[in-house]
Parts: C-alpha cells; structure tokens; sequence
C-alpha cells in the first residue's frame, strides 16, 4: 500500500523551497508520482494515517536551485507570488506552491502558468500572494516613525503576514540617509537599516521593544502638529466615520497617533 | 477686525499676530480642505541618494480623516489672504477670518520632518492671492524651491496654479512641481461670472493651456534627451463645484469629457458644494435640487425649499459619487459621455450606479460569453473591471473559465450574473429582463444617504408642530419595480 509522504519544513520560502527539491529528487529516485506527496510548515497539527512524516532540514544552496528553476521556466512574476504566498499564516501554502510548479511542468505554461486561474492550487497561491501584497502595501503607506533619543526612527507594526523583508526596498529608497528600524510586534522580528547601507532583519531575541521607545521631545512635538493637522483637514459637515474605518481597519489604527 | 473697505482691502493692512506653528498649521489647513485632490499617483521616481524621498506611481494614502478622504498629502495654503471675493469661499476678502500664511522655511521644516516620520507623501501647495497672480506664485515658487534644493526633498509636490499666471512662472514652478493644477471652479461660464467676479473662463483656461503645451513639449525632449528635465510629469488636474449652480448632470461630464480630450487632464475632481458662507448669490444650495427617477420613467422628483439640508447634502454626496463613477467609466471604460447620460435624460439615477443603468438600458447587448467575447465588450459587464478583464483574458487563453474562477478573480457576481455565460451557461437560471434585473441589482445594498427608500421615493419625517407641512405629492413620487 502507498503510503502519503508528509514533508515538514520551517516555515519560510527556502524551508519551502528545500522541501520541494527534496521530493523531487525523492521522486525521480524512486519513480513515484507526486500525488501522494504534500508540504506543511511549522508544527505538526494532527497526524494522519497510513502518512510518513519527513523532517526537511532547510538547505540554502538547494532553495537557491529550486528558485533558479522557478525564475527560468515560470518567471519572475510567479516567484514573486511563491515569496508573497509563502509569507501568509495558512496551512496549506507550500502545498499548493508545491502543486503549482508541479502543474506548470505538466502543461508546460511555463510564463503563463501565473495567469492559471482556473487551475486550484494556483489560484490559491494568487489568492494568498493578493492577500499578502494587499498587507504590505498598507504597511508600506500606514506605519508611522518616531524619533527616539539618539535620532533613530522607529516604527511598530502588527501585519497579519509577515511581510516585514518587504518593507526593506521602498524605506531603503526613501531614507537613504536615516538611521530607522521597524518592529514586527506579532513575530518579534525588526528591520534594520543604517544610513548609507543596506536593510537587515535581525530576529528580535533578547532585544526589549520598551527600551528602545524613549521617544524624543521633538517627536510628541510633530506628533502634536499632525494631530492638528488631521483633525482639521476633515470637512465636519462630510463626516463619516463608517468610511473612515472602512478604509483604515482597526488593527491599524491602534498603531497609529492620529487616532 | 475688519478688512472690508469697499469691496477692496490691500493685504498690508492686514493685523498680524505672532501665530504659533500650530494656530498656522490650523488656519491654513483649514481654509485648504475643500480642495478635493490629494492624490500622489502618476509618477515614479526612485531617490538618488542625496535627500530624501521617492515617488511611486500608484501614489500612497498614509490616513483618513474623519469624512472619509484620504490625507496624501499635506495640504495647506500658503497664504490665505486674498484679494479675490468668490461667492462660495471661505478665503474670499469679504470675510471675516484671520489670516495668517506660512514663511518658506517653516513649510519646508514642516513638510521634511512629516515625510521622515511617514506621514505624508509630500505637499500640496495652493495659496490665495496676493497682490497678484504673478507675484503670489512667485512665492510658492521660492518655497517649493528651497524645498527641493536646499532640502533635497525628491517626493511629491502639487501646486495650485493661479488663474491668470504668466508662462514663465508656470514655466518656472512646472519643472520642480510633479503635478500642476488649475481649478475650472464652475462647469459652465455662466456659473463663474455669477460667483467669481474677479475670475474669468480665459484666465483659467489658458495656464491650462500653457501646462498642457509644457508637457506634451517636455515629453518630446525626454524621447531625444533622456536627462531632460520633466515638466509636470505627473500630468495636470482640475476641479470642478458641483451643486452651487443647476447645471445638469449630462452638462458636467461633458465638461469633464471635453477636457480629458482637450487639455489632456489626468484627472477632474468634483467637489460637492459645501455652503460655507451662506451668500444668497448661491441659488444651489437653497433652492432646488433635482433628482432623476429610475430608468424606466421619465418623471422627476423635486426637492423643495421644505427639504432638510442634511438631506440637500447627502444628494449632493451621491451626486458627486455618480460623477466620479461616470468619470472613472470615461477613463477606464471606454465610455463615451452620451452614452452615460443624453439631451433627454441629463440626471442620474439614483438608485443604479451609471454602469448597471447603462447595461440594463442595452439589454440587446447581454448575455456575454465569458470565454469568447473581446475586451471592450468585457469591460462593459457590470461587476467586471479593467483588473478583472486582464486576468479573463489571459486565463483563458490556458483552460476555458467558468463561474468559480471568476469569483476568485475578483470579478462581482452578484452583479454580473445577469449579463454573462460562461461556456454557453448562466449562473442560475434568470431572465434577460429590465424589470426583474433591476429588481435583483437593487437588492445588494448600496449605501443610499439617509432617509431615501429603495422604490427611489424620499419619505419625509412628519412634524406636529411644522404650520405648513411639505409632503411630496403622490403623483410626482416614483415608484419603480
């Protein structure tokens, strides 16, 4: 009897991506098909029956191969989707990325295969990048920096999907010359971009968020002044506080100043 | 104080206060916010590491206000002393408010230490008018100026351009500006002449005209040489006040049509007329309102004096959104203005969105097969959009489509069940049928301004103690479906 291989990976793109190279080879070797085979991330939840669960040790150089592979035969675009897909909290992710590239050799789409629609498991993988480019593009417009102390920005913020690497060309581009960090609460993780270089994310182990948040006196200043600002820019006699929210969700605005 | 004498006051006699930042920011925000545009689109331009700031195409929203628009921008005057008096503005010389106007260096502080913290996306710049239109943008000019070379500031910068300036200043302020506008105030010459004595259609017109010909000439070097500067590369806008004076629906998008094909605007704003001076020169805002039916008949509903302004003000709400749809129809849809609107039906109709009315006027024209028809005709389907039908169009080059992929497409079914097959099939079994079409598209809940019923008739609170009760007659209330 065929038993299901269940492949466990970390949860990121090279976890994902190391998985895949796994079973590939795992398929070629023993010339199976790719039916039984599926991908989980993270924790396993409740085991299955008749299932082989096979820890996947992430491997940098094979998650290099397999994105090589991606950009060549389905483009930029698609892997492009895999990363946004892959930064979404749900479960099945790296199956249906892993479903996706094995489809897209099947029908030979090659660049066309992100246009695939009509096929399930690449039309759960748009739908989840959509959701991702959708949380980072309001990131990316609503979080807000504050001084602190030493003149370093700071900003805190709370995305459903961990976009946060995202974040790092567009800040990149528009401070070069500021020192800034933006800080993941949900995940504890930070990006970190010192002037003239290159953004880093650093895990946030042992770093205490509380201590970096002596927000200088300069900041509650211009914190101040938006305030004003925001409040009288509304017309009272629009008002609209459902449309207002509407567009700007609760989870957010509990990060924000002007609230 | 007062700075009326004769219906002329010269700015230099003008008391001036020792303002804090905040008393300017507050005064010159305020007497900025009925400008409509705040938008940070149409120009993509990484920075170049020297200063700050970047610009992407999309533009960026980074709040809401508390009416709902978006805050883009910081939007302030520069000044708000003016020697204009327009009817329907709160800056006008006539009244009584206290001036006050920002100097460069304060608003250059201002905007940089915004845009650091990711506040705003850059500035928008419009001012009354001092001594004159030339010599008033010659100030901004030295603002916006010092904003992009001293402070090296590369984000988005929109200026108002003053009706009657001359072409070297326009010139000047277009090439560091990304984005020029110029308010046409009125859709019709008649309004303008009413409202503002000091304007005219051709001192409007022609800084339009001007910023039109910069453009197009820029973009002409740009293809010889790169490194050419751009002027205004993020195109002009304009604004128009609808509700102050009667003209009809039809006329305004035909305003609006005429100078997308025209003057190559990127973008006219309609702006719903808030009485904020209470003039009785403003016929619009007390008088009547008129409000189309539904498609079906040709009577209409009229508002009288008796009308609540709260309820005078949500149809001008509505009526401003119906604008913008028509608007976004012109741009994206490929609509013509005679066929959102005509001669005989110049209103809209309240209850259907212009695209939908549209629809259910051209029946003949439905069902369309998802997996065959061409894109015009695509994007004609209400519930579908540009965004929907690329992704039609190269899904179904690869496998035919059918009404699950659609959904995840993003296309609206619940609106365009009515008007689509999908390999030879509809959703459910309907009827092509004005009447029964109608009925189902009114059942999804748009949102009507307050006290509006869906069969389009206006109910109206009766009180006990009102001598003269207005109750519409019944003969002149719609029914409909």
């Amino acid at each position: 009897m065929n038993t299901n291989r269940i492949y466990v990976c970390s949860d990121n793109i090279e976890g994902i991506f190391t998985a895949i190279y796994d079973i590939y080879t795992h398929v070629s070797e023993h010339k199976t098909t790719h039916d039984s085979c599926k991908i989980i991330t993270g924790e396993i939840g409740n085991f299955e029956l008749f299932s082989e669960y096979i820890d996947v040790i992430t491997d940098k150089d094979k998650a290099l191969k397999v994105t090589r592979t991606v950009c060549e035969r389905f483009g930029f675009e698609a892997y492009e989707s895999f990363l946004y897909a892959a930064s979404c909290d749900a479960n099945n992710k790296a199956t249906a990325i892993y479903k996706s590239i094995v489809t897209g050799f099947k029908t030979k789409a090659g660049f066309r295969l992100i246009n695939m629609w009509t096929d399930a498991n690449v039309s759960y993988v748009l739908e989840l990048s959509r959701k991702a480019k959708n949380e980072f593009a309001s990131w990316r417009e609503f979080l807000q920096f504050h001084e602190l102390n030493n003149g370093v920005l700071f900003s805190r913020i709370g995305p459903t999907c961990d976009i946060i690497m995202f974040l790092a060309t567009h800040f990149e581009n528009r401070f070069p010359n500021e020192n800034f960090m933006i800080y993941d609460d949900i995940r504890d993780k930070y990006l970190v971009h010192e002037k003239g270089k290159k953004c880093v994310i650093v895990i946030g182990n042992g770093i205490d968020p509380a201590e970096e948040t002596a927000y200088s006196k300069n900041d509650s200043f211009y914190d101040e002044l938006f305030n004003v600002f925001t409040h009288t820019i509304a017309i009272k006699e629009r008002k609209n506080l459902k449309l207002q929210q509407n567009l700007m969700p609760l989870r957010i605005q509990k990060y924000k100043i002007e609230f | 104080m007062n700075i009326l004498t004769e219906g002329f006051c010269a700015p230099d006699t003008i008391i001036k206060d020792n303002l804090s930042i905040f008393d300017k920011l507050k005064i010159l925000t305020d007497a900025a916010k009925y400008d409509v545009a705040c938008t940070s689109s149409g120009v993509a331009r990484q920075g170049d590491g020297t200063g700050i700031g970047n610009s992407l195409a999309c533009g960026l929203c980074h709040s809401f206000a508390s009416d709902g628009r978006c805050i883009s921008l910081l939007k302030v005057l520069f000044t708000n002393e003016c020697i204009y008096d327009c009817k329907y503005c709160v800056n006008r010389c006539s009244n009584d408010v206290k001036r006050t106007s920002f100097t460069p260096e304060e608003l250059c502080e201002l905007t940089i230490e915004f845009y650091r913290r990711n506040l705003i996306e850059g500035l928008f710049l419009s001012s009354g008018i001092i001594n004159s239109p030339d010599y008033t943008m010659e100030l901004i000019y030295t603002a916006i100026n010092m904003l992009r070379t001293k402070y090296r500031f590369q984000g988005y910068i929109h200026v108002k351009a003053i009706p009657g300036t001359s072409e070297d200043i326009i010139h000047k302020v277009g090439l560091i500006a990304d984005r020029m506008s110029i308010n046409l105030e009125f859709p019709t010459g008649d309004g303008l002449k009413k409202l503002c004595p000091n304007k005219t259609r051709s001192t409007i017109l022609k800084p339009m005209r001007l910023i039109q010909n910069g453009i197009s000439a820029s973009k002409n070097e740009i293809v010889h040489y790169k490194s050419a500067p751009s002027f205004v590369p993020a195109g002009q806008s304009s604004q128009m006040i609808i509700g102050a004076t009667n003209e009809t629906d039809y006329q305004i998008v035909n305003v609006a049509a005429k100078l997308y094909e025209n003057f190559n605007l990127k973008r006219v704003f309609y702006s719903g007329f808030v009485n904020v001076n209470n003039d009785p020169a403003l016929p619009g805002a007390v008088d009547k309102y008129l409000v189309s039916d539904s498609c079906n008949s040709g009577s209409i509903n009229t508002l009288t004096n008796h009308t609540p302004e709260s309820d005078i003000r949500n149809l001008t709400l509505l009526r401003e959104h119906r604008l913008y749809q028509a608007d976004f129809l012109m741009r994206f849809y490929e609509f013509k203005a005679n066929e959102i609107l005509s001669e005989e039906k110049p209103y809209f109709n309240t209850m259907l969105d212009p695209k939908a009315n549209w629809a259910i006027n051209n029946l003949d024209m439905f069902p369309v097969e998802i997996n065959t028809a061409d894109k015009n005709t695509l994007l004609r389907v209400p519930g579908i959009g540009p965004r929907s039908v690329r992704k039609i169009l190269m899904a179904r080059r690869l496998a035919p489509i059918n009404f699950d992929s659609l959904k995840k497409m993003g296309v609206v079914l619940k609106r365009a069940l009515y008007f689509i097959t999908c390999n030879g099939k509809m959703m459910y079994p309907t009827k092509i049928d004005e009447e029964y079409i109608l009925k189902n598209l009114l059942n999804i809940n748009e949102r009507l301004p307050e006290g509006m019923c869906r069969d389009g008739s206006i109910y109206k609170q009766l009180s006990l103690f009102e001598t003269n009760p207005e109750i519409i007659p019944e003969s002149n209330r719609v029914i409909t479906a």
